[in-house]
């Protein structure tokens, strides 16, 4: 199931063919990667590495090409370079340094003014939730500072893309949760663009509005999580107080057909359109007297999506 | 770390961003000051001039004595005698020697520094994976190698320079009746060999670096390589001291005069005491300043106690293809890294 591209796209990528010698990691990858926030999911080995490595210039493709807001990543790397942000998956730091140095330095790399890019280091450490640590050394933090550290590092500069792999990686839960309410008022509140690479559906699902699958180097599904996760046909879920045969019986006699049962809870499909069919289920209900708990559009979680997908 | 999200009233940065280029000035500047603040770094570039502080100090007295004697015992023979003797001191020191002899003795000093600067330069940013903050930014290998490169070279110039223009300024200032000015060209030809001798232990401690993910095995590693070929050159100049020796007693046994010539016997000794990167930076440094050595802390020169300089070609040539392969090393190592595992 490939959706139609949108019109926009932050980063375009068009019949890439990436080979680590024999090995073909991507094949005419073709891919449009829209504004907000995007996951990036696939199993391992898919070529999602690969595309990221493709989009930051690290890797020579074979074939193709790519582009990040109109700049290729072949041609123009630096100019992509400073336009986006990385927060890598492992621990990445530079050694000696304290947390405001080595953010401030990470700006400057990018090519901030230095007394621009101090005065930043310290907005985003302090939006990065660490403020009170912003003088200590880097190699003494634990592993969720280090998580967002990486991120300060990445946000500094200002990028219109963010590239974010495996964000809450090593986290606890309550530092997770911290970490991907962070990705979510980035992308969502503060104008900036982010890929997310995760292997963790709930945070995707949590953080993403799109999500693009990758499986053996080729794009294997893409839209919108809420597209996604739609079942067909549309089959509504009500959920009752109690078990109620008449109301099942009424139902029945509406022509609506009960997909499956479980207690008071019903999975429900008709033909015509959602808004109709919710009508005659409370009809239903104030008919035969069932008092309805729940009634929601049923749709499957994005594992469900994710594992179609890959068995496609 | 679980504390709450501090603040967010983030914004986007909107400011000025210079253009993707020559980002290995950022590298080399941040490097520069991190050397120039430790207070270590400046004890060392004190300690490395310790031969200039020496024969100052040296002439300073021996002048002294010669005004108190003249003043003193003005009229007496053996007084004046005295005073002849200390005012040819100062006429008997080869300036441009001491110049080769202040770089030679500090020589230990110089790969004390380039480890203190170098040894974790590039193999702590292999541990720390921070290839990928600076490759993930607009720069390019070829930025964070000769970021890395003058990042270590300019400290260890420096500390190098810094005791060489101290004592050229007083030298220029105190000793223009003594002959320094005759010597002044002798500064900057300092300047060029300290240049390539700093460029050579820069080059050979990123090398080392670049293998390894601990600053500490490279600083070993370098000052062990360091060590072991001067143990060779210190075992050559043994063997070159007994073979002179030898040569001295032969001319007088046969009754002649021991000549300076005969030590241009043995050009393998000489081609193996510049094996080392002491020798090569000395070699280099008596070859630019056209000076076989001798006339250390003002003693006079004598024949046969030193080796000649090597060929100044061949020893640059040297020097710069040992830098080139360790920089070669270094650049190999630098690769578009793993963006997930």
């Amino acid at each position: 199931m490939i959706a139609p591209p949108p019109l926009e796209a932050v980063a375009s990528v068009q019949d890439l063919t990436v080979r680590y010698g024999r090995f073909t990691a991507l094949q005419n990858f073709s891919v449009q990667v829209p504004h907000g926030c995007v996951g990036l999911l696939g199993p391992n080995g898919a070529g999602k590495t690969t595309l990221i490595k493709t989009l930051l210039g690290f890797v020579k493709p074979a074939s193709g090409t790519a582009t990040i807001m109109g700049a290729s990543v072949i041609k123009e790397g630096a100019k992509v370079r400073q336009r986006v942000g990385l927060m890598p998956e492992q621990d990445c730091h530079l050694p000696g340094m304290s947390a405001v140095e080595y953010v401030a330095y990470a700006g400057e790399l990018a090519g901030m003014p230095q007394a621009q890019a101090l005065r930043r280091a310290h907005e985003v450490i302090e939006y990065s939730g660490l403020g009170e640590a912003r003088y200590r050394k880097v190699e003494t933090f634990s592993t969720g500072m280090k998580q967002r550290i990486k991120l300060a590092q990445a946000l500094v500069h200002g990028p219109k893309l963010l590239l974010l792999d495996e964000p809450t990686n090593g986290l606890d839960p309550r530092g997770r949760e911290d970490m991907l309410d962070l990705i979510r008022n980035i992308s969502h509140s503060k104008d900036v663009n982010v890929i997310v690479s995760s292997h963790i559906l709930k945070d995707i699902e949590k953080t993403c509005d799109t999500v693009i699958v990758v499986v053996k180097g080729q794009l294997r599904m893409q839209g919108s999580i809420k597209e996604l996760t739609k079942i067909q046909g549309q089959p509504v879920d009500v959920e009752l107080k109690l078990p109620s045969p008449p109301w099942r019986e009424a139902v029945a006699a509406r022509g609506i057909q009960i997909v499956s049962e479980n207690g008071p809870k019903y999975r429900v499909i008709h033909e015509a359109p959602t808004e109709q069919v919710t009508r005659m289920l409370l009809e239903c209900a104030k008919s035969t007297g069932a008092e309805v708990r729940g009634l929601q559009v049923a749709t499957k979680s994005l594992e469900e999506a994710f594992l179609e997908a890959v068995a496609f | 770390m679980s504390s709450p999200i501090a603040d967010l009233t983030y914004r986007s940065y909107d400011g000025p961003l210079n253009p993707p280029s020559a980002r290995w000035w950022v590298i080399t500047k941040m490097m520069t000051l991190k050397a120039f603040r430790n207070r270590f770094y400046w004890l060392f570039v004190a300690l490395s001039g310790w031969y200039y502080l020496v024969i100052l100090t040296v002439i300073f007295i021996t002048e002294l004595l010669a005004a108190q004697a003249t003043e003193q015992l003005a009229g007496n023979g053996t007084a004046a005698s005295q005073v002849a003797d200390q005012i040819q001191f100062l006429d008997r020191l080869v300036w441009k020697l001491q110049y080769m002899h202040g770089f030679s003795y500090g020589q230990l000093i110089y790969m004390v520094i380039a480890l203190l600067v170098g040894a974790g330069a590039v193999a702590n940013d292999n541990r720390a994976n921070a290839l990928l903050v600076y490759l993930s930014k607009p720069c390019t290998r070829l930025d964070y190698v000769v970021g890395k490169f003058f990042g270590v070279w300019i400290p260890v110039f420096t500390a190098m320079a810094v005791p060489t223009t101290l004592f050229f300024l007083y030298g220029l200032l105190s000793y223009r009746n003594h002959g320094f000015t005759m010597y002044a060209w002798a500064y900057p030809a300092a300047l060029g060999f300290m240049a390539m001798a700093a460029t050579l232990h820069t080059s050979i401690m990123l090398g080392i670096g670049s293998l390894l993910k601990q600053g500490r095995i490279a600083g070993i590693l370098y000052g062990t390589l360091y060590m072991i070929t001067n143990i060779f050159t210190f075992m050559i100049l043994i063997f070159f001291n007994i073979s002179m020796g030898e040569a001295r007693e032969s001319a007088r046994n046969a009754g002649q005069t021991f000549s300076a010539e005969a030590v241009k016997q043995h050009p393998a000794l000489q081609t193996a005491f510049y094996s080392s990167i002491d020798g090569l930076n000395i070699g280099l440094a008596k070859a630019m300043l056209g000076v076989d050595g001798g006339n250390q802390f003002g003693l006079p020169i004598t024949p046969g106690t030193f080796i000649p300089a090597p060929n100044g070609f061949v020893t640059f040539g040297m020097m710069a293809g040992i830098s080139l392969i360790w920089l070669l090393i270094f650049w190999k190592r630098v690769r578009a890294v793993e963006v997930v595992n």
